[in-house]
């Protein structure tokens, strides 16, 4: 059995280590041959492929790690060759594997957000500047309608809960920022009390998500956002309708302005072919 | 007052509380048997949302069958801990066409609803609510009421335990369409707010439903017994 996966004992040697970091070694050693251990006879791709599955979505298999070979996969499922094969098969399909073959072939890990956020990059590399610019000044527009109504007809206890939610912001994971943010810009459109509003809000934070995905991981950008969110409930809360929308309108900007730089950078990188006459379909190849 | 005036006031009342009455009526209908299905399958894993929706379905028809209220949407809203998800459930049904709400494609499905008003009073006051009216971006995506209705049972250890609430939407326009007359027959300018000063419904031009009421401007106000809502008079 290949070393990485051997299962740890008491009187291994990793024992000396540093509790803690033992503690992290152990769990997620004893979690990833955990994914490996025996199915039993009535084993089948499909509890195969969701194993692995799982421990991709869960992180405990990671971005770019090589998966077993089908025969070793076999061997270590305990199921024959074939279905070892086909599950990685499904794997594949869904994008959650690639399998590259050659000398340093094998099946890799793609994780989900990493493809995500792939998909991400060449949505915003390949919308054109125009497109851009329209998509936050739409959402500009409506945000800044929101907050001005919220501002004159939202209630006291409403907004107390608004600064909870404020406060419950998760500054510092990433990884759950995105949806929890989402959460207090709808729920701060509502307050607003006009339905078709929050509506097109919501509409419009669905298609902008994908693309500040990307700005996410930035620590500084996440706890900018919070500063200027706290100002705007502020003038909510003052009932300053005019100070409100232009709070709202300014931070919108900055985001589209860093979104604009992004994509400038990206086709930087790697530029984006020139758009073909109408007469010919536009490829562009994905990173 | 004009006792001519008083009367008609009293029928004003009695016809607002009538209305959101027949709603919790109406929910009440079928908590009992709710609660009894709900502790008879609290089997650990058995409580699916899959089970909970087939129990809850049949029971929600009842209130969308019912033509006394203009009734857009009921079900059930089980408590957040109870499915040993790590998250809630609805068990909604709601529209012309009494679509199943399904959260996911709308990506809503990991809002939070334990905030919410309408789930949040009932658990706190152990009371029946009507929240509202305000924008019910879960369900119904328009301006909404919701009366609301907690559910509790006696779990094996015989105490009382908070399962979740049940209820029913009512569009803010058909809050309108239906108590407007009513008011329209009074004659004097009368406005129905909720708890926090939100106007549900006015026969006074300058208020509709979603603006926030001043009361310096109230000549006559008079509690609805029962509701969190009041009934003020403009003059």
């Amino acid at each position: 059995m290949p070393k990485r996966y051997r299962v740890h004992g008491r009187n291994d040697v990793e024992h000396k280590l540093n509790q803690s970091a033992l503690a992290a070694v152990q769990g997620s050693s004893r979690m990833r041959s955990a994914v490996f251990s025996p199915i039993g006879d009535e084993g089948r791709a499909e509890l195969v492929d969701r194993r692995i599955s799982n421990a991709i979505s869960s992180g405990v298999l990671t971005h770019g790690e090589r998966l077993p070979s089908e025969a070793e996969l076999a061997r270590l499922f305990g199921v024959a060759v074939v279905t070892a094969r086909e599950a990685l098969m499904g794997l594949r399909s869904r994008g959650l594997v690639v399998t590259r073959r050659g000398r340093n072939g094998g099946s890799f890990v793609i994780a989900p957000e990493l493809q995500a956020m792939k998909d991400s990059t060449s949505t915003l590399r390949a919308m054109s500047r125009v497109a851009l610019r329209d998509l936050t000044t739409h959402y500009a527009a409506i945000s800044a309608a929101c907050v001005e109504l919220a501002a004159t007809r939202a209630d006291d206890s409403e907004l107390d809960r608004l600064d909870q939610a404020l406060g419950a912001l998760p500054v510092d994971e990433p990884a759950k920022w995105r949806r929890m943010l989402n959460e207090f810009s709808l729920e701060l459109a509502a307050l607003s009390q006009s339905a078709r509003l929050t509506r097109e809000q919501l509409r419009l934070q669905h298609e902008l998500t994908p693309l500040l995905t990307l700005a996410d991981q930035h620590k500084d950008l996440r706890e900018a956002q919070v500063q200027r969110l706290i100002d705007l409930v502020a003038a909510v809360r003052a009932r300053d309708p005019e100070t409100s929308a232009a709070l709202m309108k300014s931070g919108v900007r900055e985001v589209a302005r860093w979104l604009a730089d992004k994509q400038a950078e990206l086709r930087a990188i790697v530029p984006v072919p020139p758009e073909a006459s109408s007469l010919k379909p536009s490829a562009t190849r994905a990173p | 007052m004009n006792p001519v005036i008083a009367a008609d006031k009293a029928a004003l009342d009695h016809a607002v509380a009538e209305f959101f009455g027949a709603a919790f009526d109406s929910l009440g209908q079928w908590q009992d048997e709710l609660g009894e299905a709900i502790a008879s399958n609290r089997t650990p894993g058995h409580l699916t949302p899959a089970r909970l929706d087939a129990l809850v379905e049949p029971l929600a028809e009842i209130t969308l069958d019912q033509t006394e209220i203009p009734v857009y949407g009921a079900g059930f809203i089980v408590a957040v801990h109870l499915l040993g998800t790590g998250k809630g459930h609805l068990s909604w049904w709601q529209g012309h066409q009494r679509s199943k709400l399904a959260l996911a494609s709308h990506s809503k499905d990991q809002i939070d609803y334990s905030r919410l008003e309408w789930y949040r009073v009932p658990l706190e006051t152990g009371e029946r609510h009507v929240s509202g009216p305000f924008v019910d971006y879960l369900c119904s995506d328009e301006y909404t009421l919701t009366v609301s209705l907690p559910l509790f049972i006696q779990n094996d250890a015989d105490e009382r335990e908070f399962v979740g609430v049940s209820a029913l939407d009512i569009l803010a326009e058909d809050v309108e369409r239906f108590l407007a007359p009513h008011l329209a027959v009074f004659g004097q300018r009368t406005t129905l707010v909720n708890r926090v000063g939100r106007v549900v419904v006015s026969s006074d031009p300058r208020y509709v439903a979603g603006d926030m009421f001043d009361m310096a401007e109230a000549v006559d106000s008079s509690h609805l017994d029962g509701f969190p809502l009041t009934l003020v008079t403009t003059g």
